[in-house]
């Protein structure tokens, strides 16, 4: 880790509006992020987490503050240069690992690259690359309906990483693991993070692998509390 | 494009039902649509022995009126002596000839069975004009025809009606009980090709045709003109002025006058003209044409689009995990739209095979007209149905009806927010 700050949000609101509720999801949320921190949020269900983490991801907007990632101020984006800046910088772990059912392992994994311009070559060799990182090179052409949750979230890792981005954002990412296929995703963020230098976000109710991080924050009601 | 084909493949699979009644639909579109491009097809584009279609111009008819008549006119086909003051001494095209319709001939060999045949009377230019397949024989040239000699070609299956064989050049057989001897045996042609077509053609000097007159300039001639280029329509209107402005004249001394009514008339509009004294409305004819198109294109767009619909949400997670890696809005648009072209294309060649399926079984239902004098049904064959233009109208068919079917569906899908999108995932 060193002391470049990665990931900055200063004064991040997000109001859900509807006509005739509005719901605070976030409030005055002031953080940095350190190149190389393996950053873990908890906090209760609804409080926010989820909501910050889209936030980072330039997923969602906030409603006001600002996101800087790696210097470059966020706000104002247009959706090809959100899109860009997150293809190029971000890397996202779900829950529910998101593989895409009509594609095979080696072609899920290949989606980041399908928006820069490499070659179908490349591309497959890169892809055969972060799959034998994960341990999945004997599933190359797997479904992911033949694949259990571990592997697939392994997938869903070597998706995220494929196109060698600083951050990966990852929410939950054992939530729907039992606890040897949690570990064994654990292992594989926390070597990407030592090996690989690589930024990690990550939302979690489990304190044990909360522990296991650099730091960890803690949100209440959108609040960030400490 | 694998990827694209491998993708579709996964959906249809994934509600076969859904993805039947989407192929089916799209295809039955194109199905109507082509038969109705087809329908049209058949009266301008080029196919034996009117392969020139491109570079014909006809006057079927002719309009005269008199000093005496006041608004009125006379309409109908010409006398010979109009023919050739008008048509036959243009000097600028490649060929003129000139031909008259009769009733069916009877025709038969002595001691034979007796046929009905329709029977076209022309000169010697029309076998330069129009293209005919000779398999025996030669067509009649200026000589005979100048002198009169009774020849006459005819069609194979008539020649195997009369003779049992299509080789029979040289012999005899009559039409309406007179001699004739057969000049050439041509393939069988098409009521479709409506100026070239007959069963029998004869030269009109050996009969009395030529003294057929009513109105001064009325008789029983038409005519089509064989541009030397496509590029060459507007000399020849111009020489022709200049003819009718002198027939006019030498005709107007007696209170005569040929009403122009823009004639000769290229194929597409010799094609939809069905009366002598209307000259039609080729920009109307046209927008109707575009009308019928749009309707038959968005009626099935609408209902198509709403599958398309139904389609996308099972795939919104999806979208939103192309997009939280980078895709943006437009790639999300252009890739559906893709996506769905091809299924497009698959559904539309189905449509075309259908059509043309349809056209040579449902000859009579839809090429009812034009009727030969004797009733015979048109020939269908691959040359009269299928054009370069055929194919590209049916590609240009399936662009416009994926467009309309899922472009919306596709910009709804792209505007999506991120989060909204991965929280329809299944999986």
């Amino acid at each position: 880790m060193d002391n470049k700050i990665m990931i900055s949000l200063n004064g991040i609101d997000k109001i859900y509006r509807t006509k005739e509720v509005e719901t605070q999801a976030l409030e005055n949320v002031n953080l940095n992020v350190k190149k190389g921190e393996f950053l873990s949020i908890m906090g209760p269900s609804g409080c926010g987490k989820s909501t910050l983490l889209n936030i980072i991801g330039l997923l969602d907007l906030p409603s006001a503050g600002t996101v800087e990632i790696d210097g470059t101020q966020t706000k104002g984006m247009s959706d090809r240069q959100l899109a860009a800046f997150r293809n190029k910088m971000i890397g996202f772990v779900f829950q529910s690992f998101h593989l895409i059912n009509s594609l095979n392992v080696i072609d899920n994994v290949e989606v980041p690259l399908l928006y820069r311009k490499i070659s179908s070559k490349e591309r497959t060799r890169l892809a055969t690359e972060v799959l034998e990182k994960v341990g999945l090179s004997h599933r190359l052409h797997h479904m992911p309906s033949e694949l259990s949750g571990g592997q697939c979230q392994r997938v869903a890792i070597a998706r995220a990483i494929i196109g060698d981005p600083e951050i990966i954002l990852a929410d939950e990412p054992t939530g729907n693991l039992d606890s040897k296929m949690g570990g064994e995703v654990m292992d594989i963020l926390h070597r990407l993070n030592k090996e690989e230098n690589r930024t990690i976000v990550m939302v979690t109710h489990n304190e044990a692998q909360a522990k296991q991080t650099s730091r960890v924050v803690r949100f209440f009601d959108g609040r960030q509390i400490v | 494009m694998r990827k694209y084909i491998k993708q579709i493949w996964v959906h249809l699979s994934h509600d076969p039902l859904v993805s039947s009644i989407t192929i089916i639909g799209t295809a039955l579109a194109l199905f109507l649509i082509m038969l109705v491009v087809m329908i049209e097809q058949v009266k301008y584009e080029p196919f034996s022995p009117e392969s020139n279609r491109d570079r014909f111009m006809h006057a079927r008819f002719m309009s005269v009126t008199n000093a005496k008549w006041g608004d009125g006119s006379s309409n109908g086909p010409m006398s010979i002596e109009t023919a050739k003051a008008l048509y036959k001494s243009l000097k600028t095209p490649e060929a003129v000839t000139l031909y008259a319709n009769d009733n069916p001939a009877v025709a038969s060999v002595a001691g034979g069975t007796t046929f009905v045949a329709d029977i076209l009377q022309t000169d010697a230019d029309f076998w330069k004009v129009f293209d005919f397949d000779f398999i025996n024989g030669a067509p009649y040239g200026k000589a005979d025809f100048d002198a009169g000699i009774k020849e006459a070609v005819i069609i194979k299956s008539l020649a195997l009606r009369l003779f049992g064989t299509p080789d029979v050049a040289g012999r005899e057989f009559m039409i309406n009980y007179t001699a004739y001897k057969v000049a050439g045996v041509v393939k069988d042609v098409s009521t479709l090709a409506s100026k070239a077509y007959s069963q029998i053609w004869i030269p009109y000097t050996c009969t009395d045709v030529e003294k057929n007159t009513w109105s001064r300039c009325g008789g029983s001639f038409s005519t089509t003109i064989l541009a030397r280029r496509h590029d060459d329509f507007p000399k020849i209107r111009e020489e022709y002025g200049k003819l009718l402005a002198l027939y006019n004249k030498k005709i107007g001394e007696s209170g005569w006058k040929i009403l122009s009514r823009n004639r000769p008339y290229i194929q597409e509009k010799e094609a939809f003209t069905f009366s002598a004294n209307h000259e039609v409305n080729m920009k109307a004819k046209h927008r109707d044409r575009y009308i019928i198109l749009i309707i038959l294109l968005l009626v099935p767009a609408i209902n198509l689009s709403s599958m398309t619909q139904s389609r996308l949400q099972h795939r919104n997670a999806e979208i939103g995990v192309r997009r939280s890696f980078g895709c943006t809005r437009r790639e999300i648009l252009i890739d559906i739209i893709n996506e769905n072209l091809i299924i497009t294309l698959i559904a539309g060649a189905l449509g075309l095979i259908m059509s043309i399926a349809f056209a040579y079984w449902g000859t009579d239902i839809l090429f009812a007209q034009p009727f030969s004098n004797s009733l015979s049904s048109p020939t269908i064959d691959t040359s009269i149905l299928l054009h370069a233009s055929t194919f590209i109208y049916a590609i240009v068919f399936c662009f416009i009806l994926n467009l309309l079917c899922s472009y919306i569906p596709a910009w709804r899908a792209s505007k999506t927010s991120i989060i909204n999108a991965l929280g329809g995932m299944n999986h």
